[in-house]
């Protein structure tokens, strides 16, 4: 109490003595006795000194009776100007106190004139007070009604006693055979308790007397003790206030509880517990006892392996349904938003919560949540991390445990809320608890040394020994004594100091774990008392008490919103963190700009030093294309691979939301698509420009945007498999570099390990690549479609074809023949001749089948012959030498009509110009080279029983196949066979890359990979441990 | 959201762009390459080019008779081998395909080895571009190279060699190529020629010009199968012109009675017949510029 309230009380106190002229002595001591409590003897004196010098003041011109009136209004203004004064410093609560204390000093003097003028004094203080009527009315008759069956028919009252009958809507009644009634208050709009006791017996309040002149706060975890029966407790006082519909119908049963860990250590042994609500239960014990592991088995966060957990005969762990929403977990860790500020992070959870409220509603259950936290003043401070605060440890453990609060669950467990808090927020934070008790919530709390205020404050203490053993289940301060007793300690009977009432949980600790000395008076390591034998005496001591059954579903407080409610909420939230925080933003968007320009500067090529840059003769093009793939892959990875880790946390309190994995992960995958598209876009842009890369922009962004895309998946994917992040940065190179390697870019295919690769396809490996498919369908798509190329495309396509069969193929196929008849006629190889045989007849069967225009008939090739000999050789060479004819003409054809369009082109200066300048502009050298395969030494090969063309993959067709789901083609065919249609290559290719970030998202969405190596890797380590 | 909205319009407008850029033709660079023509060849082609085009020399002869002038090497004459990416119809491809043949046989002939390699991958590289390849191939080129001491075998194997790239395309009615590379080997020996003529005012070096008065005609003859193909019009209207100024060549034959003469013991027949051409240096000077522009047309 500060100097001046003290000051403002003395002058209060002196008003209402010297309203009856004489100062009694009843009053005079009332004020000592006051003081004393207060402050200490020389205070006292100096502070008594100031009452008494308020009195004279008042009373030196008192005696006349128009005076005394004048006096009566002067004290009046000055009761109000003190109280003024006192309201701007003091809680609602002590003024409460105040008000009390001068109801005191009035006495039990109500009759007289004088005694109405203090009532009128100490209802002026009263109203400024701002104290209700009807608790002005009810503390009146509590302080000055001396006959305490008076007290029956008023609601807020409780008494303690022999054959008090009980009045409806009356007071509340406790039987005890005291001597005479103990009364108790209640002021409900602050939730406060008094007693009086006037009787003979001896009371002890929180372990002291109490003392029957004087009215006493009844605080909370204060423990009554009364002369004979069973002590009364805060919570048992405060149950009896709470109307039955507040108290939920509540039993909350642990049967026989065991855990073993996936190692198969154990855990929790026949853990056995009953509470019903309104309970603050404290789990305690040494380091490794299985605190939290109690605490996460209760909580149903991991499945016991023996016994059961049943809320209101609802096994949890059996039906997860039924028990949706009932119940809050707060984990240690931070679980918060650490880009929002406190009202938002409360916010968004609360919208995760509540589907029927609107946002008004919304908002005001936050900012009451915060406000009964403490955390109204700091709602739009950004939450901010451990390293770089922004708000206090205990602002932030309160606001982790508001998150839970907000949609008050009805049995909550916190895994040592106060760790890291100072005393003081240690205590506020254990206080909303109980006051959330209170309100019929079971709590569960790990807590590691409470202080004793704190200790005291538990209903419940459940005290695990090593080895998962349950040693203590009952009243917080007699579980000293049983310890005490047990260990056969001086002062059993003591729980708490006699003077000050402190308790000190650590000598109940001290007791478990006491040490066996040895003969030279040194500690040993070895446990007087070992857990087995604490547990024992547990079984042999404490009997459980027996929850009543309810079969009533336990109350629910989640009304979760739909999924697209919940997508939204989802997005909002990640959209508003990620944005808030600046530096993240910043080089996720500068980034991929950034990435552009470096690369294609530095690549932009030019061959003549004194020349000019031209896009055509810049070697680095297919080179920028894979780089640009790499970036993609590279930034969609690294922007979401933290993603799911983060949340990891939040996911895991948000589990007993039951919230949707689709609506989360959904509202993941669009906020990184998002970002990917604004990454690559930017990219693509600036790349393009400075390389100048023409008329591509869409198709280098559809291309990067899409990997992009399948790698944020692949990085959500990891994200959600493995357990930390530097796992997840380990884990990226693993995955980008197969891609780099298998893109198609740095090794040629063909030129793979001869397991993996195959001459005619694209190897299959490489196959499950989206670099690969990437980088075929920008590199065919640039060069068949710029502007250049589109108009010689078809003609050189043409061209093409026809020349490989009159320059390479026919050469080979009469070689072929050749050398059958040379077998023939000198009886060589037989062996060799058939598989000759068979190649020429297999080769021109299927180059026919290209050709539809020649109808040649083949009915000497593809019937049996009746006799392999020169004259079947000729009949084939002819129909070799016509399908040559035909492609002659073809290719004739084809180099005149495109001789025709370069004609045009050179008709004229103009003409010319625009020519030269779009090729400079569109056409890329090296770019047809790659494609084109000019560096093949071979144009082709013979491979797998038939001719293979090597050479030009850009204008060789992929044959089709007889399987309409085989889409796999050589690398650069111009387009694609899928389901008996011929597919553009660049469309096929993304459709393929959208079809694996599918996949993927599947993968995702069950977490396959996960469930793969948790399965994976228990087995074998079952295995390990077995051998 | 409004970032999303924003993020979301502001790729709307880039792909749009994107879009409109990679759509549109604003030169009319694809209209340009419309043609109605369904790629059928002319076959007016007949065995008489083939016949007129064997009577043809090739262009290795007068290198030869640069060299025997003793005039220098000229590197700065040649066709710059840089050219070869704007030679890109057939026309072009094959008339400076027989620019570089002759740059080719002139650098062998004074054994540069260095030039040699590049225009012959010069060479090698337009003569796939014609599908003609497989006649070019680098080891009969390098054998001709090799040969460069022994004229008449180099001269065998082009001749030979020439031959057969001609009864090749005369089989694919593309004899017109042929015509192309002769007229630009012969443009270019020319112009080499002249060149030095005029550097070293050399009688004799006058008179083999003077004859080729004679082939030109014959090169006119042949050009003239293809006068529905714009290119050869053009060639042929300007080598009428150079066809003018070799009128001012005289050349006259003076008819000898042939004698038997016995040479190493037997006997042949020797004609006796005398050709002289008269030229003059302006002539040839006219000559040379004329053909110095059909060169450019050519190369350019």
């Amino acid at each position: 109490m500060s100097e001046e309230i003290l000051k403002a009380l003395m002058q209060l106190f002196a008003i209402i003595a010297k309203q009856d002229d004489a100062v009694s002595d009843n009053e005079r001591l009332f004020v000592e006795r006051f003081l004393k409590q207060q402050l200490n003897p020389e205070m006292v004196a100096e502070y008594y000194a100031l009452f008494e010098s308020f009195i004279s003041d008042g009373s030196q011109d008192g005696g006349e009776e128009k005076k005394k009136k004048l006096t009566s209004v002067k004290d009046s203004v000055k009761t109000l100007s003190i109280c003024k004064k006192i309201n701007k410093t003091l809680a609602q609560k002590q003024k409460i106190i105040v008000l009390i204390r001068l109801f005191e000093l009035i006495g039990e003097k109500i009759s007289s004139e004088e005694g109405n003028q203090r009532k009128e004094i100490v209802h002026t203080v009263s109203d400024v007070f701002n104290i209700s009527q009807e608790e002005f009315i009810d503390i009146e008759n509590f302080c000055q009604e001396s006959d305490f069956s008076q007290f029956l028919s008023f609601p807020n009252f409780l008494l303690v006693g022999e054959g008090l009958e009980k009045v409806p809507d009356g007071a509340k009644v406790i039987e005890n055979d005291i001597d005479q009634p103990i009364a108790l208050l209640r002021v409900p709009s602050e939730d406060m308790y008094f007693l009086r006791y006037s009787g003979n017996s001896t009371l002890s309040l929180n372990g002291l007397p109490v003392n029957k002149t004087q009215i006493s706060l009844f605080a909370y975890g204060s423990t009554l003790k009364l002369s004979h029966g069973e002590p009364i407790y805060y919570s048992d006082i405060h149950a009896h206030f709470l109307s039955s519909q507040d108290i939920p119908k509540l039993s909350f049963e642990a049967d026989k509880l065991g855990y073993k860990f996936p190692n198969g250590a154990v855990g929790l042994q026949n853990i056995n517990l009953n509470e019903g609500a309104g309970k603050l239960i404290a789990i305690m014990g040494g380091s490794g006892a299985g605190k939290t592991t109690l605490l996460n088995v209760l909580a149903g966060l991991e499945s016991p392996s023996e016994g059961s957990i049943t809320v209101n005969g609802i096994d949890i762990n059996e039906e997860k349904d039924k028990i949706e929403g009932v119940i809050g977990y707060v984990a240690q860790d931070d679980i918060l938003f650490e880009e929002l500020t406190v009202f938002q992070n409360l916010y968004y959870n609360a919208k995760l919560c509540f589907k029927d409220y609107n946002e008004e509603e919304i908002e005001k259950a936050v900012v009451k949540t915060l406000k009964s936290l403490g955390l109204y003043e700091i709602r739009d401070i950004k939450v901010g991390n451990v390293l770089n605060k922004k708000i206090s440890g205990g602002q932030r453990k309160r606001l982790n445990i508001a998150l839970e609060l907000i949609r008050e669950p009805v049995i909550l467990f916190l895994d040592e809320p106060t760790s890291g808090l100072s005393s003081r927020d240690s205590e506020n934070v254990i206080d909303l608890l109980k006051e959330l008790t209170l309100k019929g919530k079971l709590i569960f709390v790990v807590i590691h040394q409470p202080s004793s205020d704190i200790y005291k404050m538990f209903d419940k203490v459940v005290i695990l020994d090593v080895g998962g053993y349950q040693i203590y289940y009952g009243n917080p301060v007699n579980a000293v004594t049983y310890f005490k007793k047990l260990s056969n300690q001086i002062n059993a009977d003591e729980g708490q100091c006699a003077h000050c009432g402190n308790v000190n949980p650590e000598q109940v600790f001290n007791t478990i774990d006491a040490k066996v000395v040895d003969e030279y008076g040194n500690l040993t390591e070895t446990r007087k008392v070992s857990p087995k034998l604490w547990n024992n005496y547990f079984s042999a001591n404490i009997k459980l008490d027996k929850n009543e059954k309810i079969n009533e579903a336990p109350p629910k407080t989640l009304n979760r919103p739909s999924r697209i409610a919940q997508f939204m909420v989802f997005i909002k939230r990640d959209i508003l963190s990620k944005v808030s925080n600046t530096q993240y933003m910043l080089i996720n968007l500068l980034e991929a700009p950034l990435l552009g320009f470096l690369l294609s500067f530095i690549i932009r090529y030019v061959e003549d030093p004194k020349g000019t840059y031209h896009y055509e003769q810049n070697e680095n093009i297919p080179a920028f294309i894979f780089m640009a793939i790499i970036v993609a892959l590279f930034m969609g990875l690294t922007v979401s691979a933290e993603e799911i880790i983060r949340d990891a946390k939040i996911l895991k309190r948000e589990s007993f939301l039951n919230l949707s994995r689709f609506s989360y992960l959904s509202s993941k995958v669009v906020i990184l698509f998002i970002l990917s598209a604004i990454q690559t876009i930017s990219f693509v842009v600036v790349g393009n420009l400075i390389l100048g890369i023409k008329g591509m922009d869409v198709s280098y962004w559809l291309i990067l945007f899409s990997i992009s895309c399948s790698a944020n998946m692949l990085g959500l994917i990891i994200s959600s498999t493995f357990n930390s992040a530097v796992t997840i940065y380990i884990l990226i190179p693993i995955l980008l570099i197969p891609q780099m390697v298998l893109c198609g870019a740095i090794f040629s295919f063909d030129k793979l390990n001869k397991t993996l690769s195959s001459k005619d396809k694209v190897p299959l490996i490489a196959d499950m690549m989206v670099s690969r498919w990437a980088f075929e369908g920008l590199a065919v798509k640039q060069f068949k479609d710029n502007k250049f190329e589109k108009v010689f495309y078809e003609l050189e396509k043409a061209e093409s074809e026809a020349d490989y069969i009159d320059s390479y193929w026919a050469p080979r196929m009469y070689s072929k023949l050749d050398e059958c008849g040379s077998i023939l006629s000198k009886h060589g190889n037989e062996k060799q001749l058939s598989a000759d045989l068979h190649l020429i007849k297999h080769e021109i069967i299927h180059i026919l089948s290209e050709i539809p225009d020649l109808k040649l008939d083949i009915s000497c090739v593809v019937n049996k012959p009746t006799a392999i000999d020169q004259n079947l050789l000729s009949q084939w060479r002819e129909k070799v030498k016509a399908i040559e004819k035909y492609n002659v003409n073809k290719y004739l054809q084809a180099n005149t009509q495109k001789d025709e369009i370069l004609n045009n082109y050179h008709s004229d200066e103009v003409h010319q110009k625009l020519y030269e300048k779009t090729k400079m502009d569109y056409y890329n050298e090296s770019l047809a080279d790659l494609v084109k395969k000019e560096s093949a030494k071979n144009k082709i090969l013979e491979y797998d029983g038939g001719f293979l063309q090597v050479m030009d993959p850009i204008f060789q067709d992929p044959r089709k196949p007889s399987n309409p789901l085989n889409f796999r083609t050589h690398l650069y065919a111009p387009h694609k066979y899928f389901l008996n249609k011929k597919i553009d290559t660049f469309w096929f290719n993304l459709l393929m890359i959208w079809f694996m970030t599918t996949t993927l998202f599947v993968v995702l969405y069950f977490n396959i990979l996960r469930k793969l190596l948790t399965f994976d890797i228990t087995k074998k380590l079952l295995k390990f441990l077995k051998k | 959201m409004r970032l999303v909205l924003y993020s979301g319009s502001i790729l709307m407008l880039l792909l749009s762009s994107g879009c409109g850029s990679s759509g549109e033709d604003k030169d009319g660079f694809s209209n340009i390459a419309k043609v109605d023509s369904t790629g059928k060849i002319s076959a007016a082609t007949s065995e008489l080019a083939g016949q007129v085009i064997k009577s043809i020399p090739p262009p290795v002869e007068l290198s030869a008779i640069i060299k025997n002038s003793g005039a220098e090497y000229f590197s700065d004459m040649l066709n710059e081998t840089g050219n070869i990416d704007r030679y890109n119809t057939n026309y072009l491809k094959a008339a400076n395909l027989g620019v570089y043949g002759a740059d080719l046989g002139y650098i062998n002939i004074y054994n540069h080895k260095e030039d040699a390699l590049s225009f012959l991958n010069i060479v090698i590289k337009l003569s796939e571009e014609l599908k003609v390849g497989q006649f070019f191939e680098f080891e009969t080129i390098k054998r001709i190279a090799d040969n460069s001491n022994n004229l008449d075998s180099m001269l065998n194997i082009t001749q030979s060699n020439f031959e057969k790239m001609n009864n090749y395309l005369q089989e694919q009615n593309r004899s017109n190529i042929s015509t192309y590379m002769l007229t630009g080997g012969w443009i270019e020996a020319m112009y080499l020629t002249t060149f030095v003529a005029i550097e070293k005012n050399d009688k004799a070096l006058y008179e083999k010009i003077g004859e080729q008065k004679i082939v030109l005609d014959q090169i006119i003859i042949l050009l003239d199968f293809y006068k529905n193909d714009q290119n050869a019009l053009g060639l042929a209207k300007d080598l009428e012109a150079l066809r003018g100024v070799f009128k001012e060549v005289k050349i006259e034959t003076v008819y000898g009675e042939p004698t038997m003469v016995e040479e190493n013991g037997m006997l042949v027949v020797k004609d006796n017949s005398k050709t002289t051409i008269s030229i003059t240096r302006e002539t040839v000077d006219k000559i040379r510029e004329s053909v110095s522009n059909i060169r450019k047309k050519i190369t350019d």
